[in-house]
């Protein structure tokens, strides 16, 4: 489980999919039968993270093709 | 007894021959055979039929006088017959002696010209399957035709009104045709060699696309060169492309027959070259206008998919972002459903025991043990009593 590795910090170098794939993975954890409670902070607090992460990817992606499509069409 | 023999004079043995000729043959005769020595060169026609068996020739001396002949030759021409060495005749007349020269002569009063062209037909026939036999019947068709036909060779009478005719039609085409011009006979025992020489000469040349073999309009018989093996033949023989145009228009000759294509005037053979070039022109325009067209929707094909991906390339991103946030937001929602601080707030809470671990059945703590529960805004410790 993805869990119990090491969690590596979230940053510039982190791929969207990769993010999302464990975000998935922590949600069907969390939503487990089995969710240990001890975990359940540390989860959210990483899932938070990543959903911070994607954000903030969508949000310049959508930028950066907003400026070329503009560009695309001024030509 | 040999005084008393019977002794006449020239003269009497002139007058009873004639006579005894008349009243055994009557008004006269038909009889059949070949002109030979044809003379015409005084007001009266004078030749020699002749009979070859076997070998053997029989010739009797033939006179058409001047007025017999104005009778007949609205019939010969009817019949587009001109008598000729070589012409097979059937005669009607009767035939003396001339007294003054003892000669036998025959005097034509009728000709039939059926006959003639009887012979000619069969003759025609029997060159038809011979050529056929030696495959030269329609070699000339099989011939390789030129892409487009610009240099000609023109087998004609140097200043005839066929000559003229062709020359003029070609050149009123406006296309700059080579024409290359060769002097043959067109009719009388010089045709065939010549027509012949000249149909080998320009097939040995690389410089000619095409021979024009012409010639006016005359007689059956002034076209009977172009009813010769010997022309037909070379026509079969000849590696290019044969056009015909002799004589008018119900004349068909075996040269007609066996060339790539026949026409019924010098005029139209040469309009019909004209309009091979005229073929190949528009063949050429209507490609060019096709490569045309073709490029012109190539073209628009491209810009219409440039257009195409431009606007997938302006769509397809944010549609993808979008549902990247959609799922995005999903799971956040998911997420503070599941973020224990919410639950709290509902009025859930967590109970530790002393060394800080979730209790999550009872056996897990005992009477006096003290215990920690944490609730949304803050913990309570408690001892325990049961």
């Amino acid at each position: 489980m993805a869990t119990k590795k090491a969690a590596k910090a979230v940053d510039e170098s982190t791929g969207y999919a990769e993010a999302l794939s464990e975000l998935e993975t922590i949600l069907d954890e969390l939503e487990s039968d089995d969710v240990d409670v001890d975990v359940l902070a540390e989860h959210v607090k990483r899932a938070s993270e990543l959903i911070e992460l994607c954000r903030d990817r969508i949000g310049k992606a959508k930028l950066r093709i907003e400026e070329v499509v503009a560009q695309i069409d001024a030509d | 007894m040999s005084d008393e023999e019977l002794t006449l004079s020239v003269s009497q043995y002139i007058d009873i021959v004639n006579r005894v000729l008349k009243d055994s043959l009557g008004e006269g005769v038909w009889i059949q055979g070949e002109i030979e020595g044809f003379n015409n060169r005084t007001k009266h026609t004078y030749f020699n039929v002749v009979e070859r068996t076997n070998g053997k020739k029989a010739a009797v001396s033939v006179a058409i006088w001047e007025f017999n002949m104005k009778r007949l030759k609205p019939l010969l021409d009817k019949h587009r017959l001109t008598l000729a060495d070589g012409i097979k005749v059937r005669l009607f007349g009767s035939g003396d002696i001339y007294a003054e020269r003892g000669s036998f002569g025959f005097k034509v009063s009728n000709i039939d010209p059926r006959f003639t062209l009887g012979d000619l037909a069969g003759q025609r026939d029997e060159i038809v399957q011979k050529l056929k036999l030696a495959g030269l019947y329609d070699a000339n068709k099989r011939v390789k035709p030129p892409v487009v036909p610009m240099r000609i060779a023109l087998l004609t009478s140097i200043g005839s009104a066929a000559h003229a005719d062709t020359l003029h039609e070609l050149e009123a085409s406006g296309i700059g045709f080579d024409v290359q011009v060769y002097d043959v006979r067109v009719q009388g025992e010089d045709a065939a060699p010549t027509v012949v020489a000249a149909l080998q000469q320009t097939a040995q040349r690389n410089d000619i696309d095409l021979i024009m073999l012409v010639r006016g309009g005359g007689s059956k018989t002034d076209l009977l060169a172009f009813d010769t093996e010997e022309i037909a033949a070379a026509i079969g023989r000849c590696t290019k492309p044969v056009f015909t145009g002799i004589g008018h228009e119900i004349d068909f000759s075996i040269a007609d027959e066996v060339a790539y294509r026949a026409f019924k005037t010098p005029t139209a053979c040469a309009a019909g070259v004209v309009e091979m070039v005229n073929e190949f022109v528009q063949l050429t325009e209507d490609m060019w206008t096709q490569i045309a067209s073709a490029a012109s929707d190539l073209l628009q094909t491209a810009e219409h998919d440039l257009i195409r991906t431009l606007d997938r390339i302006r769509h397809r991103p944010m549609d993808v972002l979008n549902l990247a946030a959609q799922t995005l937001k999903g799971a956040s929602d998911r997420l503070r459903l599941l973020d224990p601080v919410n639950t709290m707030a509902r009025g859930w809470s967590i109970t530790r025991d002393a060394r800080g671990k979730t209790i999550r059945n009872t056996a897990q703590v005992a009477a006096g043990e003290h215990i920690t529960t944490q609730l949304s805004d803050g913990t309570i410790t408690s001892t325990v009593n049961s």
